[in-house]
C-alpha cells in the first residue's frame, strides 16, 4: 500500500530523531550495558539532564536526600524509565499533541504508550527469554506514533469510522481507518520509523503490533509481546479514544508468550500499579 | 455541580445534592452501581478484578480494586452513609467489562469481572436492574445523586443512558 503522498510528506517533515535518542534506543537494547553507558549520554544534554533530576526528585520516589547528578538518579528511575523521559522529550511534539481524530484528550497518547511500554515489559518475562523486557518497554513507547500524524486527517470523521469499524464489513479500526485514508496508523507509523532510522525490530512493531502474524520471523516473539501489551492498556483504561479495544487479538501469541489467566491478572495489577507511579513522577510540579 | 473522580480501584458514596460520582476508561474494568431509594445515596466501586486472592497485599491498599473485596466495602460505606439494610431494596446498574474475544480465554478479563460481581451481588440478594456491558469499548459514566440518572459516553460515540 503506498501512502497517500501527503501523509507521506506530514512523516518527511519532521526533525529526525536526536542522536541521544537513537544512541539511548541502541544502548538500551544490548543486554549487556551499564548505568554508565545510560549516565554518559544523558549528561550530554542539558534538558534531559535536567528532566531526569526532576523527576527523580519528585515526591513518587520519596527520596530524602536530593539527587543532583544523572549517575545517582538513574539507579533510583531505571533504565527504561530513562529512556522513557529521554523520548518524551526527544518527540514531545508527536507524543503531546491531542488526538482530534480519535478523540482522544491532549496527553491521551503519552499515557496509553506509556502504559503499553509497561505492559509489555511485564509480558516479555512470559516469553521464556525470548524477548528482552527493555527492548519490549521502548517498542511500547513507540508503537502508536502513527495515530500522532494521521489525527488530523481524521478530524470529523471520527463516529462515521467507529460505525465501520464495529460494522464487521472491516476487520478492525485499521480497516476503518485504512478505508477514509487510503492508510492507517500502522503503516504510517512505520514510516516514521524508517524515517528515523530505526532498527527493524521497531519497524516490525510500529507496522504490525495489530497483525503480529505479518511480522517477519525474527521479530515475531517482540511483535505478539506489543500486541498483548497494547491490549492490556486498552482494557486498562489507557486507550487513546474511538479506536479502543476495536482491534482483533491474535490467539497465535501462545506460541511465543506463555501466560495463564492468573499471570495476565497479575500483569494487569502490576501494570497499573507501576503506571501510577510513573505518572505522578514525570508529571509531578 | 460537584463531581467526584473515581479511579482504578477507588469507591465512594454520596448523598450530597448537586454532587455526581463519575470514572473514566471503563475498559475491562466495570463499575458497580448502587442507588438506594430509601436514603437517596449513590454508590459508585471502580472494580478492576475478579477476585484478590491474587494479590492480598493490594485488597489491603485498595478493596474497591476487586470484585470480592470492593463490594462488601461499598455496601457498608452506604450502611455509614444511612442507607438502610434491605439490599433487595437497592436499584443495581453495571457499565463496563468490555470484552477482548480470546479463544485461548485468558484476556477475557471483562467478561469474568462481570460474572464475579453478579455472583457477589447474588450473595446479598441482589442483581442488576440494567447492565451496559461487553462489546469492544471504553466507557466513562456519570451518576447524579439529585436524579439518580446514570449516563454514560465514549469517543467517538453519541452519549446514551443506562
Amino acid at each position: 500500500m503506498a501512502l497517500p503522498e501527503r501523509i507521506l510528506e506530514s512523516v518527511r517533515s519532521l526533525k529526525p530523531l536526536p542522536q541521544n535518542a537513537m544512541r539511548l534506543l541502541e544502548t538500551v537494547r544490548d543486554p549487556s550495558h551499564t548505568v554508565q553507558d545510560i549516565a554518559r549520554i544523558v549528561e550530554t544534554d542539558a534538558a534531559l539532564t535536567g528532566n531526569i533530576l526532576r523527576v527523580v526528585n519528585s515526591p513518587a520516589f520519596g527520596l530524602r536526600v536530593e539527587v543532583t547528578t544523572v549517575a545517582r538518579a538513574i539507579p533510583f528511575l531505571g533504565d527504561r524509565m530513562t529512556v522513557g523521559i529521554a523520548l518524551n522529550l526527544c518527540a514531545s511534539q508527536l507524543f503531546n499533541r491531542s488526538l482530534e481524530g480519535y478523540e482522544g484528550e491532549k496527553g491521551s497518547l503519552w499515557r496509553h504508550s506509556m502504559k503499553t511500554a509497561i505492559a509489555s515489559k511485564e509480558i516479555a518475562r512470559y516469553t521464556d527469554g525470548r524477548v528482552n523486557p527493555d527492548e519490549a518497554y521502548t517498542a511500547g513507547i513507540l508503537h502508536d506514533l502513527g495515530k500522532s500524524i494521521i489525527s488530523q486527517y481524521l478530524e470529523g470523521r471520527t463516529h462515521e469510522l467507529v460505525q465501520t469499524a464495529e460494522s464487521g464489513n472491516v476487520r478492525d479500526y485499521l480497516g476503518a481507518e485504512s478505508e477514509t485514508l487510503g492508510t492507517d496508523h500502522s503503516e504510517v507509523g512505520a514510516a516514521l520509523a524508517v524515517h528515523w532510522k530505526l532498527p527493524p525490530a521497531l519497524v516490525e512493531v510500529l507496522a504490525h503490533h495489530h497483525s503480529p502474524a505479518q511480522s517477519s520471523e525474527p521479530h515475531l516473539p517482540l511483535v505478539y509481546t506489543v500486541h498483548l501489551g497494547d491490549f492490556v492498556s486498552m482494557m486498562g483504561g489507557a486507550g487513546t479514544g474511538s479506536d479502543t479495544l476495536l482491534y482483533r487479538i491474535d490467539e497465535n501469541y501462545k506460541d511465543y508468550i506463555s501466560i495463564s489467566r492468573q499471570e495476565l491478572e497479575l500483569v494487569f495489577l502490576h501494570t497499573e500499579q507501576e503506571f501510577e507511579k510513573t505518572l505522578s513522577a514525570m508529571f509531578a510540579e | 455541580m460537584k463531581t467526584i473522580i473515581l479511579g482504578v480501584g477507588d469507591y465512594d458514596v454520596t448523598n450530597t445534592p448537586g454532587q455526581q460520582l463519575k470514572t473514566l476508561g471503563l475498559g475491562s474494568c466495570v463499575a458497580v452501581i448502587i442507588l438506594d431509594p430509601v436514603s437517596r445515596c449513590i454508590a459508585m466501586d471502580h472494580v478492576a478484578l475478579p477476585e484478590s486472592k491474587i494479590s492480598p497485599d493490594r485488597a489491603r491498599q485498595k478493596p474497591g480494586y476487586f470484585a470480592d473485596t470492593g463490594i462488601p466495602a461499598l455496601l457498608e460505606a452506604m450502611k455509614r452513609t444511612g442507607a438502610g439494610k434491605n439490599h433487595q431494596k437497592m436499584i443495581v446498574k453495571l457499565v463496563g467489562g468490555a470484552n477482548v474475544m480470546d479463544p485461548n480465554n485468558t484476556f477475557n478479563i471483562g467478561k469474568r469481572n462481570v460474572l464475579a460481581i453478579k455472583k457477589i451481588l447474588w450473595k446479598y440478594g441482589m442483581g442488576p436492574l440494567a447492565e451496559d456491558v461487553g462489546g469492544r469499548i471504553s466507557r466513562t459514566v456519570t451518576v447524579d445523586v439529585d436524579t439518580g440518572r446514570v449516563h454514560v459516553s465514549s469517543p467517538g460515540r453519541t452519549d446514551w443512558e443506562v
